[in-house]
């Protein structure tokens, strides 16, 4: 799974702003012909990022490209069950990417359309948010 | 560059973003013409009529001729930058650049590859990848091509086509400082292993 391999505080703030509001950064496709694109903001944890590109990768059998835009870089905390509310923040449990709305989350190429998007569809119903297909188009 | 595209584009009376999202709201795409020695000039064009332009591709790189209702003459001019509302994906403000057909421009031009279908490094299973889907030439700007080609048809597993290597159209030059890469032929990772080993990965990678 996708973790940062260095970090400097271990704790972080839930960090809303990184939610909120359009993206307006990684929006478009860079690398790939057809992409995933989110249409509504959200927490994607590492977990739910593996297993979306698991599935891409098993549908198109490792023919073509795949290209994860997102990174789980927010650590979310939790307490240990049964304990009282109190005494300090809980402890680091798993990493998730801040997603707003318009961010491309996978981009493919080298596969049919067709297959591709059957790909994608798969790894969409991994995600807690919901998405939209996207094609590689003049200009954008 | 063969084709010539017209639109027709309405004054903008008034501009800011509360004029710019009831021209929005009205069904009209706020755009601006700037450039060439003469004031800019904040036009309005309608939505069905640009967003059918700019699926073609050639409206990119070709010579523009805009016709401002209550204006007299035309202004010719190319399209400099479009913007895009990242969730709906439709387009918000156009940028056009008054030019002279012999005026020389620095506009991106998309990158075609051809006879990919027949290259040995296709045919043996490899994935053709397109490093820079689009390249910034310089050229005058009645020549733009529509699009730089590039012949694959020879390249095999893992070669791949720089920049010096394309043939450019006469008069077209790509400024760069770095024999950077644009198409590349790729080994899939299920080229790489034998079957066993992608089942091997595949498990491996579902239990990290």
């Amino acid at each position: 799974m996708l973790q940062p391999k260095k970090i400097r505080w271990r704790k972080h703030h839930k960090e809303l702003q990184r939610i909120r509001g359009k993206s307006e950064r990684g929006a478009s496709l860079n690398f790939g012909d057809i992409g995933l694109k989110a249409v509504e903001p959200g927490r994607i944890t590492a977990r739910q990022i593996e297993a979306a590109r698991i599935a891409i990768t098993r549908h198109i059998k490792r023919q073509g490209r795949v290209w994860i835009r997102m990174f789980p870089d927010l650590p979310v905390s939790k307490k240990p069950a049964e304990v009282r509310m109190g005494s300090g923040k809980g402890s680091p449990e798993y990493w998730v990417a801040a997603v707003k709305a318009g961010r491309i989350l996978y981009e493919m190429s080298g596969v049919d359309e067709e297959v591709a998007r059957a790909a994608l569809k798969r790894a969409a119903a991994k995600l807690p948010i919901r998405t939209k297909i996207v094609v590689r188009g003049v200009g954008r | 560059m063969s084709h010539t595209f017209v639109l027709e584009a309405e004054l903008r009376e008034r501009t800011g973003k509360a004029e710019a999202r009831r021209l929005r709201r009205q069904g009209r795409v706020p755009a601006i013409i700037y450039g060439g020695d003469k004031p800019d000039l904040p036009i309005s064009l309608e939505f069905f009529d640009i967003t059918k332009k700019l699926d073609d591709e050639r409206f990119h790189t070709s010579m523009i001729e805009i016709k401002v209702k209550g204006k007299r003459g035309k202004q010719t001019a190319l399209l400099k930058a479009a913007q895009y509302d990242p969730v709906k994906d439709m387009v918000t403000h156009l940028d056009f650049q008054r030019v002279s057909a012999a005026e020389t421009v620095q506009i991106e031009v998309p990158v075609h590859p051809i006879n990919h279908e027949k290259c040995p490094g296709v045919v043996a299973g490899g994935l053709l990848e397109v490093v820079r889907h689009v390249l910034d030439v310089e050229c005058r700007a009645d020549s733009i091509p529509e699009a730089i080609e590039v012949d694959c048809s020879s390249l095999d597993l893992g070669d791949s086509v720089h920049i010096d290597d394309i043939a450019l159209p006469d008069g077209v030059t790509v400024p760069h400082d770095v024999n950077f890469t644009v198409i590349t032929i790729a080994t899939p990772s299920a080229l790489k292993g034998g079957a066993e080993a992608v089942e091997e990965a595949e498990e491996g990678e579902a239990e990290a």
